[in-house]
């Protein structure tokens, strides 16, 4: 299976998949992070007037 | 107004987009998945081995659909750049800006898996040849859009700056393209064309076809799933972002 070439081919492809895995996982991330801090400043806000009252 | 232009007008309303984005980057990357996994195994365990090449012409099933997706994804960003400094849509120019980071991946691997094949059959790892320097070329485009948009403050001002610096950019692609015809190159010319008579042997085509529709599925993905991103950073304080997180709990 492969040649003399295989160290050359798996790493390539290796190199591939690494960005795939990276591009799928980066803005995921930054959402999680970003509904995360939002989540925080509307809890804070919530706090700050208890009961909702004006 | 047509049907296409209100539904364009339609998607161009955050909401709408991030609705629209939710429900269809996981189908494309569901599509490119199989795609992709089809395309490897044809690629390194089906077709034959190159009469000259050996199983080293193998990295070129991911090395070529690559470089399409460095080339296409840069059309992309330009259209959405122009689109975002005539119209000045949001929406276009985060799409122009989502491209960026994605693109500047395939450029990548472009060129680390043509030094990786280029060390065994040419000798080196990298020459200045005029098809490998027009491609280097292009990843500091994509990574130049990228600091531009990171360097200012003003999200808007910087999306406008960046866009405007992608659209002179645009110059680069006829010069990558037919670098090897303009030029003596060492880098090999098409074997693939639309037009014309293909000379690379149909054996070796279904690998490249299914990488070549799936990086460009995952591609769809990818920019729905990173302008959806961005889109909740720039518009955090709206309501609409606080309806949908309370929506999803």
């Amino acid at each position: 299976m492969l040649d003399q070439y295989a160290p050359y081919v798996w790493a390539s492809y290796a190199i591939f998949v690494a960005m795939l895995v990276w591009d799928y996982l980066i803005p995921r991330l930054r959402l999680r992070r970003t509904r995360r801090a939002i989540a925080i400043r509307m809890k804070r806000e919530a706090t700050r007037k208890p009961g909702g009252t004006p | 107004m047509n049907p296409f232009m209100r539904w364009l007008h339609y998607l161009g309303a955050p909401p709408n987009f991030n609705a629209f984005a939710a429900r269809w980057a996981p189908w494309f990357f569901l599509a490119a998945v199989p795609c992709i996994l089809y395309g490897f195994w044809q690629a390194l365990f089906v077709v034959p081995a190159d009469y000259q090449q050996g199983d080293s012409y193998r990295i070129l099933f991911i090395h070529v659909p690559s470089a399409w997706m460095s080339l296409f994804i840069y059309g992309v960003m330009a259209v959405n750049g122009f689109i975002a400094l005539v119209w000045r849509i949001k929406l276009s120019e985060v799409l122009a800006m989502s491209c960026a980071p994605i693109g500047a991946a395939f450029t990548f691997v472009t060129l680390a898996t043509g030094a990786i094949w280029g060390k065994p059959m040419w000798g080196t790892w990298w020459t200045w040849d005029a098809r490998l320097t027009s491609e280097l070329v292009l990843l500091f485009l994509y990574l130049g859009v990228m600091g531009l948009y990171a360097a200012i403050e003003d999200r808007r001002a910087a999306a406008r700056a960046a866009c405007f610096l992608a659209l002179i950019g645009i110059v680069n692609l006829p010069i990558v393209h037919f670098s090897v015809e303009w030029w003596n190159s060492l880098h090999q010319g098409a074997t693939i064309r639309l037009f014309g008579k293909s000379t690379i042997d149909p054996s070796m085509l279904p690998p490249l076809i299914a990488l070549t529709f799936g990086t460009k599925f995952w591609f769809a993905g990818s920019l729905l799933t990173r302008t959806r991103a961005t889109m909740y950073e720039l518009e955090s304080g709206k309501d609409w972002v606080r309806r949908d997180l309370e929506a999803r709990g």
